[in-house]
């Protein structure tokens, strides 16, 4: 047995653990107010007092950055699950069946795939409207064709294999052989696409909100928060440069997440 | 002297450990030898093959001598190997089809050989040159296979392809790593006459690694046999075979030979009456509007096996070995004709030993699987009486048990026995087949095929994937448990020798052509 | 042939869905289109006549028949929001500068990750592979309308080597505009430069386990003969699928750099007609992406399997 540390997975965690850690603090409580102004503080520097500094009202930074890390975490990791239930279901499905009905669904799949994903969640909100609900709706049934994809690809993969056949001669149902027989060994390589879905979502997020058209006041959003900097580069690089590292290390720690995962096996 | 081998020791170095897969082998071989290396899986033989080609991957550290026309391999530098390799020393490998680089033309990579050793040569004369030794290995059309690309072509192609290659500049050494295994078995036979011939005409002295004594005799005279790293017997092939020394070699000898199962004539009813059986199989339209076709797989088929008879099926690869069994188990439905089985649960046991037991599960919980889907109340009164339920768990077979389904305590005692009966031990119950070596992967197949009280077992090639010396152990274990619960079974093997041994009767298969 | 004809054929399957789904969301299901144009407080009668005007009381069907002769002819009506102005003459006017984004973008690419995943790829010791992994990982996560933040910081506002919203169109001066987009064509491509380099880096390994290199090896090919003549150019085949989905990312990405850079493109059009509920707008823009992605995705599939033989079945 080979016992090499797996260092992705272990960075991995701890960085997704701390921000979820900020997450859920500011769920009960963060340093300011989120959203109390304060003219005094408008495009404070970084300080001890503020560590990410003030924004153009004055607010702090920091509580806002926390707060628009749930808001991310919650976006991002109900549209993944969504996503990822009825995409698996639908491509084990497909995959496990085949014949029309795969190719129903699969034809469906790559034209939705060939799709840019941040345009059919425009498309999706433009008439949806904005707002968090929709857009973990947009965005959830977005991941629907790569989860499926995946799921399919897995099972394609899985039902060749001879123990497949031997528990079709043991009678077993259709039913059990994909959740009971392939699920088990499908699931890796499901939850690592899902750490790259997760990312997915997080930049999706972000990109609608920075466009206006996602996360709407007064919950707090990474995206938005850089929109608004955009406007005050010269003054305050600061309120720009932290929600967007913010964003970086998140994804970093999913990515690594996921790296880790696919060199389990 | 060709080549003189020294006490040559390979390791394998990773991070956690070193392993020692060659222990200090010696040998010497003259100019026009064929001399064949056996060994099963983990012998050595292959990282033996490896270094001889001075292909050892980075982890390998080795020491000891290869003098191969009185200059030392071992010390010389890459760019120094690279004058030898594919001039002097040429390979040929086991896949043809994975050896051969799947975007280039199969002519222009034969020709690359020439263009590397010697850049004088021009395009005209290297083509030449390659048609005419395609000519020489008995490639048909040799001007079409030029142009072809690798999947074009037939694994018998494609290994006279590598053969022409490793030829190119008429090498003092042909170095092949089991040339015929991925082959079926009358294309192993011309591949193994094409290298006799070569070694006739051209002298070319060949090394033949190879995990099957019988192909190792048909080629060569001089053998080494290897075990665990080291060499214990090496001489004359016939020699050997008649009088073996060492153990391990007696084993392998005899594990080949083992007499014949004297035929008995069955007055049983029959378990499994197979009438006028044709198989088809659909061909998808290559072009649109073309219409689909339908072919033969095979064609009048007629046997019976009878209640506690071993029938073997042979035929070579095509000739719809599969499809039978899978017809039989209601796998393939596109058949005309009767196929009659008494046993209402047949069973099957694969010849992938890996891929038929599901990785992702325990072999408690793959074994109990059957014993889960049982729904019928006279299958289930059956696996209790067959496996003595009631005795293993001391309880009262008056006592009512639910007639509609096994009781968790039920199937746990059940499987227990079952492992007890293939030679396993109870533990294995919360392991891993990954964790299991290929023998007990394949017991545990057995087990999985008998667990459900089935009497009727179709063995598609039980023991075609394992080494010799374990293949004896698996199809002993067989022909017990046959006789302890009278099972019926048909036995598909390509392998005569084990068709023999096993069977009371045998169905030979032609391919149905078109 | 076989397989281009199958491919063609889910081409015209996809431009059909695409077309439909486009007309459902924006001239069916959007709640009304008469009312978006008139607004909340027309009357009926007007909405009725309106509608009457519009065909919008006529079978779906026949209404999509309708719409879809329109778009191919480059028909998609008057835009609500700048009344008057054909959607057609709006979306015209800005596809020269998004085409030269795009184009800028698939450039970078292109022509920077191959031979940083070659370089990459050639990294064998263990703190050359963890630091290339972390690089690659970064770069993939920025966000691209951060970078470009960044690079107007630090371009524009610090070295000042453009000024955001000094911008000519191509048909102008071509040069000019081609300077300008170089800004926001870098933060669209590095993190798809990133992915591209990943991508390369594990086609080339596995590539490198195969047995043809055994093969060539044995031969007696050189290191670099190995590499050059046998690895790189298999390694190269996936990448030719890969760069379908990097072109669809492209076109994403640009949507949202536009903004950050005041490019007046595709993108910009887009997001402020969404605003606006410019439902004509949106739906041309969306129909053009569309089908720009899928034929490109045609055309990337049909490259394939020019370049790989065993497709050719």
């Amino acid at each position: 047995m080979k016992k090499v540390r797996n260092y992705s997975l272990i960075i991995g965690c701890v960085i997704t653990g701390v921000m979820l850690l900020l997450a859920l603090t500011a769920l009960f409580w963060t340093p300011y107010s989120t959203t109390g102004m304060s003219l005094s503080l408008k495009f404070a520097a970084p300080s001890w007092a503020h560590p990410f500094g003030c924004d153009n009202y004055g607010r702090d930074i920091l509580s806002r950055v926390m707060q628009g890390i749930g808001t991310t975490f919650l976006v991002a990791a109900s549209t993944v699950i969504f996503g990822m239930i009825v995409g698996s279901v639908i491509g084990f499905f497909a995959g496990y069946i085949g014949g029309w009905f795969d190719e129903i669904v699969m034809r469906i799949n790559d034209v939705l795939n060939a799709f840019p994903s941040i345009l059919l969640a425009l498309v999706f909100v433009s008439f949806l409207g904005s707002g968090l609900m929709n857009i973990i709706l947009a965005l959830g049934i977005l991941f629907i064709p790569s989860f499926a994809r995946i799921a399919r690809s897995e099972m394609l993969r899985l039902k060749g294999l001879q123990f497949v056949q031997s528990a079709k001669l043991q009678k077993a149902g259709t039913c059990r052989i994909i959740f009971a027989h392939i699920m088990p060994n499908a699931y890796i390589n499901i939850l690592a696409s899902a750490a790259v879905g997760f990312n997915n979502a997080v930049i999706a997020e972000a990109g609608l909100s920075f466009l206006g058209l996602g996360v709407q006041p007064p919950n707090a959003s990474l995206g938005r928060m850089i929109d608004e900097a955009g406007s005050f580069l010269m003054q305050a690089p600061w309120y720009a440069v932290f929600p967007g590292v913010t964003i970086i290390i998140l994804v970093l720690g999913v990515a690594l997440i996921s790296d880790g995962i696919s060199r389990i096996e | 002297m060709l080549l003189q081998v020294n006490d040559l020791k390979v390791e394998y170095h990773t991070k956690t450990k070193i392993s020692y897969a060659v222990k200090g082998v010696s040998f010497r071989m003259e100019k026009g030898d064929i001399l064949g290396i056996v060994g099963e899986s983990g012998s050595g033989k292959s990282t033996m093959g490896l270094a001889l080609m001075m292909q050892l991957p980075q982890t390998a550290r080795f020491t000891g001598s290869v003098l191969f026309k009185d200059r030392d391999l071992v010390p010389m530098t890459f760019e120094e190997l690279r004058k030898i390799k594919g001039r002097e020393i040429s390979t040929v490998f086991q896949e043809p089809m994975t050896s051969l680089n799947p975007l280039v033309r199969v002519g222009k990579q034969v020709e690359e050989i020439l263009k590397i050793h010697d850049r004088s040569l021009t395009r005209e004369v290297r083509k030449d040159k390659v048609l005419r030794m395609f000519r020489n290995v008995e490639l048909q059309n040799p001007e079409e296979v030029y142009g072809k690309y690798p999947h074009e072509l037939s694994g018998g192609m494609q290994q006279r392809v590598m053969i022409a290659m490793a030829l190119m500049n008429h090498p003092d050494l042909l170095i092949a790593d089991e040339p015929t295994t991925a082959l079926d078995a009358d294309v192993q036979t011309q591949i193994l006459d094409l290298l006799k011939s070569i070694n006739e005409r051209y002298g070319t002295s060949i090394i033949l690694i190879s995990h099957d004594l019988r192909v190792v005799r048909q080629l060569c005279r001089k053998t080494l046999v290897m075990y665990q790293g080291m060499i214990v017997e090496q001489g004359d092939v016939e020699q050997i075979f008649e009088h073996p020394q060492h153990e391990y070699t007696k084993g392998l000898i005899s594990a080949l030979t083992k007499g014949e199962k004297e035929s008995e004539d069955y007055e049983t009813d029959a378990m499994l009456q197979v009438k006028d059986l044709t198989l088809y199989y659909n061909i998808k339209p290559e072009k649109l509007g073309q219409h689909r076709t339908r072919k033969y797989i095979c064609r009048d088929m007629n046997f019976t096996v009878h209640t506690g008879e071993i029938v073997g099926l042979v035929g070579p690869s095509g000739s719809g070995k599969s499809s039978i069994s899978r017809a039989i188990l209601g796998l393939h439905r596109d058949y005309t004709g009767q196929i009659l089985l008494k046993e209402p649960n047949p069973q099957m046991i694969f010849q992938d030993s890996a891929s038929s037991l599901n990785p992702g599960r325990k072999i408690g919980w793959i074994l109990e699987e059957p014993l889960k889907n049982l729904k019928d109340r006279e299958q289930i009164a059956h696996v209790r009486k067959l496996s003595r339920v009631a005795e293993l768990l001391g309880t009262d077979p008056a006592k009512e048990m639910p007639p509609d389904r096994l009781t968790a305590r039920e199937r746990k005692a059940i499987v227990r026995d079952m492992l007890t009966r293939v030679e396993l031990p109870g533990e294995f119950i919360s392991r891993y087949p990954d964790e299991l070596s290929g023998g007990q992967k394949q017991r545990v197949n057995i087990a999985l095929a008998l667990i459900a009280g089935s009497g009727f077992v179709i063995a598609d090639e039980p023991v075609s994937a394992l080494d010799v010396t374990i293949q004896g152990q698996i199809l002993e274990l067989l022909l017990h448990l046959q006789k302890e619960l009278n099972l019926s079974m048909l036995f598909i093997s390509h392998d005569k020798a084990v068709v023999d041994r096993m069977c009371d009767k045998v169905v030979q298969l032609i391919p149905a052509g078109d | 042939m076989r397989y281009i004809l199958k491919k063609l054929l889910t081409l015209i399957v996809a431009l059909l869905l695409i077309s439909i789904v486009v007309f459902l969301a924006f001239s069916v299901l959007p709640a009304d289109a008469s009312i978006a144009k008139l607004g909340q407080n027309a009357t009926p009668e007007r909405i009725a006549a309106l509608r009457a005007e519009m065909g919008l009381d006529q079978p779906v069907l026949v209404q999509y028949f309708r719409w879809i002769s329109g778009a191919v002819r480059g028909d998609f009506g008057t835009s609500y929001q700048y009344t008057g102005t054909r959607v057609v003459d709006l979306v015209g006017g800005r596809i020269g500068t998004s085409a030269v984004l795009s184009l800028i973008s698939l450039v970078m690419v292109v022509v920077i990750s191959i031979p940083v995943g070659i370089f990459a790829a050639k990294r064998r010791s263990a703190p050359g592979r963890a630091a290339m992994t972390t690089v690659i990982h970064i770069t993939m996560g920025v966000p691209s309308f951060f970078l470009g933040l960044l690079i107007t910081y630090l371009f524009s506002l610090v070295l000042r080597w453009f000024t955001i919203g000094k911008y000519s169109s191509p048909a102008e001066d071509l040069a000019a505009s081609i300077s300008y987009l170089v800004f926001p064509a870098i933060a669209i491509s590095l993190p798809k430069i990133a992915m591209t380099v990943k991508f390369l880096v594990s086609s080339i390994r596995s590539e490198l386990h195969k047995d043809y290199v055994r093969t060539a090896y044995a031969k007696g090919c050189s290191r670099n003969r190995v590499f050059y003549g046998h690895v790189l150019k298999n390694s190269l085949v996936p990448v030719i699928t890969f760069m379908g989905i990097i072109i669809a990312e492209i076109v994403a990405g640009s949507i949202v750099v536009e903004k950050v850079f005041s490019v007046p493109g595709i993108g910009m059009l887009l997001v402020t007609a969404i605003t606006n509920r410019d439902y004509p707008v949106v739906e041309a823009v969306v129909l053009l992406i569309a089908v720009v992605v899928i034929v490109i995705n045609f055309l990337v599939d049909v490259i394939y399997q020019i370049i790989d033989p065993r497709v050719r079945l």
